[in-house]
């Protein structure tokens, strides 16, 4: 018995379909921010939310979750004392506002903002009450909801700056990624960011047994996909599984919810007090400063600064933490860097002026790197990187909207950005994989004669198990459901005889 | 000079190249669905008008809690318009009598000090009842404001006489521009070439950005300003920025309703002080990327008048000098712009022509 790769059925099909899904939608079947708070939040319950809105702070931040136009039919809801006609709505909408209304109507009163009154013509909209007085309180300040952060009274004699807190966040999340790339001398990150790598199925446990607990884990195909990831889609990706996780351990949903999002409006560089933060929150606190999203300088200290992964968490934006991602060594190359660094030649040559390892090491992925400077690296895509990469889980499309994300500046001229010949290649060495469909089935060979090799052909054809044959060598070979059957046929054959 | 008859057909067209060039960076840039807004709010704090309005009906100090209350209004809405994004931008002028202030801004090449007031709004100690960012702007437009007043009162004392009727609208608008026009100017060296980019900022690394002014109008017309105006209005149809107008009391203004409309805005005269809030948040509010989901309110006539240039007068009928389009209320010998003389026989016959509309 063995395997042979038969061509697949349907090959074309296979392939037209993949090039036109779009990264995003890739990465989605990979599981890859697949679920967003906005999933996250639809499926809580009214009782959830409802308390959710007490703090203006979430009001604030799930109000910029919602659509553009459903923003804009909350603030006019807003200080309207009585409820709005729907007629009234309809009439100020164009006709191809019409139709999105009704996803943005759908949308708030799934997550309990908004109620539909009344039948008919006479259909009103309103507000939730414990809504609006959230966000109006956001508006207009004041209060004492203490939910945009308590800062410190206290002057901290162990201040730090900005480039500080970016330089800590950068470190701490890049240990996390330099861990899961399983670059050299990579430091272990705690064993709660661990777990949560691998309940998100980033990493799994390999088998090999050599070695500690800790370094056992090897990276999924989904991790690599992760990687491809800006940081704000990959925070997120984390910070639901801790929402999912938040939900098993009965953690009060609505405080690390409200925790995040009051996160989300904090002001960068400034210390904050934990005196007046719940139980639960101080336990978020504890776990947040491993992925670099809050600094504090013992763990016991009453003050805590959130760096900028923390407080761009409900902005949309994605270059938002490129600081992160870049080098320390100078203002200059920072912000070079930042805008894109991979220059890719149409004879598949590929600059990289980084100097960041984990960019390299993403980079290695599916380059063959050549030469490393200080602040630059030459690779060249080649046949073998790229199918190592598919193999690895990474599909084409990732790659090619990698480069492009990451293009440098002098390559904005181009167009199409990057060279054709190279994407174009890297989408056939793509299909080159698709191209064969993998079947393990059985092989029978060596007939004695012409006419038994043609009953088991025709017995296997009649069973629909036949994949291949050849007559001039008499070699058939079937499905694995169809071995049995067809071996059975044969024993009865030569028991017959 | 610009020429007030023929410019807005041929503006149109480049204001319109202007909004399919940001359409088409908007569509292809994959990475941001919802493109910026950057609001530039000119708010008119001419003490005359505001005074003049409030005090047909009452008294001084109902007049002040009046600005107040209408403050309030403002500052919740500019809140809101932070609220909309978080990457909204925004900067906010006061414009009173002959000058013009920035009160704040969150672009990124301004530097804390010029701003009046806000200097020390960002050393107090921040509010846990409030957000962050909506605090700062509302210390610095009403430090601000308090400021501006206080300056204007004490020069009204000084000098009257060097008060003329010098309004801070066109001030406010053209400092306004030049902001908006060096935002998008680092928005696309950002994208273009970064090795001279030294400003990157928040904005710079974005795709697209939309900007649109709105000036929030007490003062009526001054036919002075007339040709600044127009000035203004065509360089911001260059640069595909949308001026928005509300009236907040008092007549229409004929210039602010040619601005709105050149430029593809909306304008809005209110009629009554309390509904300034909703007003705001349902008419301006909307930022241009969902403003085709909406109809918002226009104008269904404007009044297209223009300002002579020999004594700034709103004419019905003008003279055009042939040469260089400069706009007359009377008939001429010489052009007052380009120095053109006009034959004898033409300025006859336009004698005779307004003999003959007297009769």
């Amino acid at each position: 018995m063995s395997t042979v790769a038969t061509p697949s059925q349907h090959p074309a099909k296979s392939i037209e379909s993949d090039p036109t899904l779009s990264f995003s939608e890739q990465s989605r079947a990979a599981g890859i921010g697949a679920e967003t708070i906005n999933d996250f939040l639809n499926r809580q319950p009214r009782s959830v939310l409802i308390r959710l809105y007490e703090k203006p702070a979430s009001c604030l931040a799930i109000f910029r979750l919602v659509p553009m136009l459903a923003r804009q039919l909350i603030m006019q809801m807003l200080f309207l004392d009585g409820p709005l006609p729907v007629e009234d709505v309809l009439s100020w909408m164009s006709k191809e506002g019409k139709r999105e209304y009704e996803d943005c109507v759908e949308r708030l009163t799934k997550l309990s903002i908004l109620a539909i009154r009344g039948q008919g013509i006479k259909q009103t909209l309103i507000l939730n009450g414990v809504f609006t007085e959230g966000m109006r309180r956001a508006l207009t300040g004041g209060g004492d909801h203490r939910s945009f952060g308590v800062p410190c009274d206290t002057e901290d004699k162990n201040a730090v700056g900005v480039g500080f807190l970016d330089e800590y966040a950068r470190t701490k999340w890049e240990t996390i990624l330099h861990y899961m790339v399983g670059s050299e001398g990579s430091v272990v990150p705690r064993e709660p960011v661990l777990y949560l790598l691998r309940r998100s199925d980033l990493m799994k446990k390999t088998n090999e047994t050599s070695g500690g607990r800790t370094s056992s884990l090897g990276i999924t195909s989904r991790g690599f996909q992760f990687l491809l990831e800006d940081v704000n889609t990959q925070l997120w990706h984390l910070l639901l599984q801790y929402l999912d996780m938040a939900e098993e351990r009965n953690m009060d949903l609505v405080e690390v919810l409200g925790f995040l999002f009051m996160l989300g409006s904090l002001e960068l560089g400034r210390d904050y007090s934990t005196e007046d933060l719940p139980e639960t929150q101080l336990h978020m606190l504890e776990d947040f400063r491993d992925y670099g999203l809050i600094y504090q300088r013992k763990a016991s200290s009453r003050r805590f600064y959130p760096t900028r992964l923390a407080t761009t968490l409900t902005s949309n934006a994605s270059p938002l933490l490129t600081t992160t991602t870049t080098t320390s060594s100078s203002g200059g190359t920072e912000q070079e860097e930042e805008r894109g660094y991979v220059i890719l030649e149409t004879n598949y040559r590929l600059y990289a002026y980084t100097s960041s390892p984990l960019r390299v090491a993403v980079l290695n992925l599916f380059v063959s790197l050549k030469a490393r400077f200080p602040n630059l690296v030459i690779g060249s895509i080649t046949r073998e990187s790229v199918k190592s990469a598919l193999s690895n889980g990474i599909s084409a499309e990732q790659i090619i909207t990698y480069l492009t994300h990451h293009a440098h500046p002098q390559m904005q001229r181009n167009d199409p950005l990057l060279p054709v010949t190279v994407s174009d290649q890297i989408r056939l060495w793509e299909r080159e994989k698709n191209r064969v469909l993998q079947e393990s089935g059985s092989l029978f060979t060596e007939f004695s004669s012409q006419a038994d090799y043609q009953q088991v052909l025709t017995y296997s054809q009649q069973l629909r198990v036949l994949r291949w044959n050849d007559d001039q060598r008499r070699m058939i070979f079937v499905t694995e459901q169809g071995n049995e059957p067809v071996r059975d046929f044969i024993r009865r054959r030569v028991v017959q005889s | 000079m610009p020429e007030p008859s023929k410019a807005p057909a041929k503006s149109t067209d480049v204001a319109n190249a202007g909004f399919s060039h940001l359409a088409t960076k908007a569509s292809s840039g994959q990475a941001s669905k919802n493109s910026t807004d950057f609001l530039v709010l000119i708010i008119d704090v001419n003490p005359l008008s505001w005074a003049s309005n409030f005090s047909l009906s009452s008294q001084a100090s109902i007049a002040s809690r009046e600005l107040e209350s209408v403050l309030d209004a403002i500052l919740i809405f500019l809140n809101a318009h932070i609220a909309m994004q978080h990457e909204n931008g925004l900067a906010v002028y006061a414009a009173s009598l002959g000058l013009a202030k920035l009160l704040f801004t969150t672009a990124p090449f301004a530097s804390k000090g010029d701003l009046g007031g806000s200097s020390e709004a960002i050393k107090s100690k921040p509010d846990a009842n409030t957000y962050q960012h909506f605090r700062h702007v509302d210390n610095a437009v009403l430090q601000g404001i308090r400021k501006m007043a206080r300056e204007v009162s004490e020069k009204d004392q000084t000098d009257t006489a060097s008060n003329q009727a010098t309004l801070g609208i066109v001030s406010a608008m053209s400092q306004a521009l030049c902001q908006l026009n060096r935002l998008t100017m680092t928005d696309q060296t950002g994208s273009e070439q970064s090795l001279s980019g030294k400003t990157p900022g928040t904005l710079a690394a974005k795709s697209s950005m939309s900007s649109r002014i709105l000036i929030l109008s007490a003062t009526p017309d001054a036919s002075t300003q007339y040709i600044p105006m127009m000035n203004c209005i065509f360089g911001a149809q260059k640069k595909g920025i949308l001026i928005d107008v509300c009236k907040m009391f008092g007549d229409d203004t004929v210039f602010l309703q040619q601005a709105s409309h050149l430029t593809g805005g909306s304008y809005f005269r209110l009629d009554e002080q309390l509904g300034l809030l909703q007003t705001l948040m349902s008419a301006y509010l909307p930022s241009r990327s969902i403003r085709e989901l909406l109809n918002l309110p226009n104008q269904d006539e404007v009044d297209f008048r223009a300002a002579c240039f020999c004594h700034r007068k709103i004419v019905d009928i003008g003279y055009v000098c042939s040469v260089c389009l400069s706009l007359f209320c009377e008939p001429r010998p010489q052009c007052l712009t380009c120095k053109s003389k006009y034959p004898q026989s033409t300025l006859e016959r336009f004698a005779q022509e307004n003999q003959n509309r007297i009769k």
